[in-house]
């Protein structure tokens, strides 16, 4: 989610990890019906009546969160509604092939954009939707959700050091752009182009029913539970459980191939993480990322957080930066273990893990953690 | 409520199949006779929906109305209703048994749909009307305490079954009683008295009317703890405080507007009491939290609109009263016998019920008995 600071620091990444770019908002709303991105996702049978729309990767600037769709005998309940608005549109065309119950619920598992501006698209195709966030979800939509359309211009504002590469052939640093690379600017600018209707035809709309902690819904004979287990990702994190499935979907908690630590809290997340793996679940619906048939990812995860938050914990001193424990600190192992050597997945664990993650550790360190916060 | 539990050991007459409830909304005279109550003046604009079903609509604030019952006090009941008239869609807090004359009567305050209704506890009072909701709105979600799931389809169902056998039953006892010009204790009948059983048995008709054929609706929503209701300015916050009447308790809070929807943790005249389903211990505590909102306005679950803390204030310092008496009672050795007799309420007796029969009868059929009770198996934790 963080565009300005990791655009500064890993631009490509930045696009890939978060997809944080801005609407071309001055112009007028198109037609919805006449926007077809180009964006490319994968519809999994995740359990009986439950079914998972993901992103069929890799992709470099559009990037949503899994949309996951749970039937009972009288009703459904959709799980996130992604970021962008033609897209959501085709989900529920999707849905309404899949199933003639309505969805009457969506519940957002966090803030971040990318798994909530869908919510308008739904409540237009269901009549009488009740979505459902966290208390601190609820506040952090109503803060940003009406805001995305004014980036207007920001976009190309962002990506003009890229045109300006494909122009010139050159890097920033002024040595040739390799082809690879060449190639990866190009798909991402022309994934922009879409994404710019897209940010065009959102709208907010917020939660209707917020709680705390837990609340449980029936959808006939299916129950679900929606759950906050504590921070995380996010100071709202919502997970639903459905006890028949044995499924949890997790939101951002658990993120694949590479975890997403922008605004996180290290100490609290493995904790979350924990109470995961002691569930009655054996299949796990990510935020981001391919269905997994158990729960090794998590104690990943898990490792993975515990131990940067270690790592930082054994150089840091008062007074030291982000900038100065990265000097410092060595996390090629847990590089290595996500990224197997994979370029753009590195980038994007140097973004996420060792550069937000890191600073996130410094905070903690310091006692100052910051508010979560969104801005560009 | 109309939970019937196990016969209780009260000596009256042979009527004590059901614990029936206990309601009071007799009007602003008998509310200055006993001299503690500040009564909801009807609002303009909606005085004037009197129903005869039972109930007259007053309006408390922008889009709020309450449905209070007008029957005298007895010991059969149906609850209040609250409806909350939002941008575009309204929101009722309890289903009692007149749903479908309340579905009329917000029909003609509104055409919007009702989205949600709150049954705040487990009793078929507050839950029955459910499906009298949904057949009129099918897009209603029902929210509850999580605790209902379990509790609807057993013992719920186990106490409506003894209620639709003895109800009927108790209430030809009363008529019997009446044409005989005598009371329950078997003593002249007086006029409050028999104004009382007529509503009760009135109450029981209608009960069997609409109870034996009605589905159990379950909640959409479970809570624990509660939730938070966004619509478009409205802000309907509802909350487990604790437990009192029942482990099941909800109260529907309106901040902005500053009313408070208590369920039957408040009750008017005198508080209902299930010895096996109360927490007396907890009673108090739950409504110190209900206090610390600050309302200015509470909807008891039966009785009238109060405009004052002072009777749930009062409500809280009877069972705090009645729990200190039990743990000294029981830190002394005392058994339940014991402690019925040691406990003294006389002055609480006097104040909520005065010199009415119907109350005082009420008071030792809904408080001393079962309350003492509770507060005793608490204390000695076994529940």
């Amino acid at each position: 989610m963080k565009a300005a600071m990791t655009f500064k620091r890993i631009p490509m990444a930045a696009l890939a990890a978060t997809a944080v770019l801005f609407s071309a908002g001055a112009a007028a709303r198109p037609d919805p019906a006449t926007v077809h991105t180009d964006f490319k996702y994968d519809t999994t049978a995740v359990a009986p009546g439950i079914t998972t729309f993901s992103e069929h990767g890799p992709s470099y600037a559009l990037v949503q969160g899994n949309i996951t769709l749970i039937v009972g005998d009288t009703s459904a309940l959709v799980i996130d509604t992604g970021q962008f608005p033609a897209v959501a549109r085709r989900v529920v065309a999707d849905i309404r092939r899949l199933t003639d119950k309505p969805v009457r619920y969506v519940a957002v598992t966090h803030w971040h954009f990318d798994h909530y501006m869908g919510n308008a698209e739904f409540a237009d195709a269901f009549p009488g939707l009740t979505v459902i966030a966290q208390t601190f979800t609820a506040s952090m939509m109503d803060k940003y959700g009406g805001s995305y359309a004014n980036y207007a211009g920001r976009l190309d504002e962002q990506v003009k050091p890229y045109r300006d590469m494909l122009a010139s052939g050159k890097a920033a640093d002024g040595t040739d752009l390799p082809p690879d690379r060449k190639a990866r600017i190009e798909k991402m600018l022309a994934e922009v182009e879409g994404e710019k209707q897209e940010f065009e035809l959102m709208r907010y709309r917020g939660a209707d029913v917020t709680f705390e902690n837990e609340i449980d819904i029936d959808l006939g004979h299916r129950m679900v539970k929606l759950m906050h287990l504590g921070r995380g990702n996010t100071a709202g994190d919502l997970v639903a459980y459905v006890p028949d499935a044995r499924t949890l979907i997790t939101g951002d908690i658990v993120v694949h191939p590479v975890p997403f630590s922008y605004g996180s809290y290290l100490t609290e997340w493995p904790v979350v993480l924990e109470k995961l793996a002691a569930m009655d679940a054996d299949v796990i619906v990510p935020g981001h990322g391919p269905v997994m048939r158990d729960k090794v990812y998590i104690g990943k995860v898990r490792e993975l957080i515990e131990s940067t938050f270690a790592e930082v914990k054994r150089v840091w001193k008062p007074g030291m930066s982000g900038d100065d424990v990265r000097k410092r600190i060595d996390l090629s192992k847990q590089r290595d273990a996500f990224c197997h050597h994979d370029k753009t997945l590195e980038l994007n664990f140097r973004a996420s893990i060792e550069g937000a993650g890191v600073d996130r550790a410094v905070q903690e360190l310091e006692g100052k953690l910051k508010p979560e916060s969104f801005d560009p | 409520m109309p939970a019937p539990i196990r016969p209780h050991p009260i000596k009256t007459l042979a009527i004590a199949v059901v614990l029936l409830a206990l309601t009071m909304s007799p009007g602003a005279r008998a509310a200055r006779a006993l001299g503690e109550l500040e009564l909801a003046e009807p609002a303009e604009g909606a005085g004037g929906v009197t129903e005869k079903a039972g109930f007259t609509v007053e309006r408390l604030g922008d889009g709020v109305f309450a449905a209070i019952r007008t029957d005298p006090p007895g010991l059969m009941v149906d609850a209040n209703c609250l409806f909350i008239v939002n941008d575009d869609d309204v929101v009722v807090v309890d289903a009692p048994e007149a749903s479908a004359d309340l579905i009329a009567a917000l029909r003609r305050i509104t055409t919007k749909p009702v989205s949600y209704l709150i049954n705040t506890h487990w009793h078929d009072d507050h839950v029955i009307g459910n499906a009298a909701w949904r057949k009129a709105y099918p897009g209603i979600r029902f929210i509850a305490h999580a605790s209902l799931r379990a509790y609807l389809p057993t013992t719920g169902l186990a106490r409506r079954r003894q209620m639709i056998e003895g109800a009927p039953q108790f209430a030809a006892q009363m008529q019997a009683q009446m044409d005989k010009g005598r009371n329950l204790n078997d003593e002249p009948i007086s006029e409050e008295e028999r104004a009382s059983y007529a509503s009760d048995i009135r109450l029981v008709r209608h009960y069997m009317d609409v109870v034996p054929g009605t589905a159990t609706v379950l909640p959409d929503l479970d809570v624990n703890e509660g939730l938070t209701l966004v619509r478009g300015q409205r802000r309907i916050e509802i909350r487990h405080l604790g437990s009192g009447h029942t482990l099941a308790d909800l109260v529907v809070w309106l901040p902005r507007e500053r009313i408070v929807a208590t369920g039957d943790l408040v009750v008017w005249p005198v508080p209902l009491v299930g010895a096996e389903q109360s927490h007396v211990h907890d009673w108090p505590a739950t409504l110190d939290a209900l206090l610390r909102l600050d309302p200015a306005i509470f909807v008891p679950g039966h009785g009238p609109v109060l405009r004052s803390a002072d009777y749930p204030r009062k409500v809280r310092d009877l069972f705090a009263s009645i729990d200190a008496q039990v743990a000294a009672a029981v830190a002394r050795g005392a058994t339940l016998e014991e402690t019925r007799k040691g406990v003294d309420l006389t002055r609480f007796r006097d104040s909520f019920a005065g010199a009415s029969k119907v109350r005082r009868f009420a008071f030792g059929m809904y408080v001393v008995g079962p309350a003492v009770e509770s507060s005793w198996r608490e204390a000695k934790q076994t529940p």
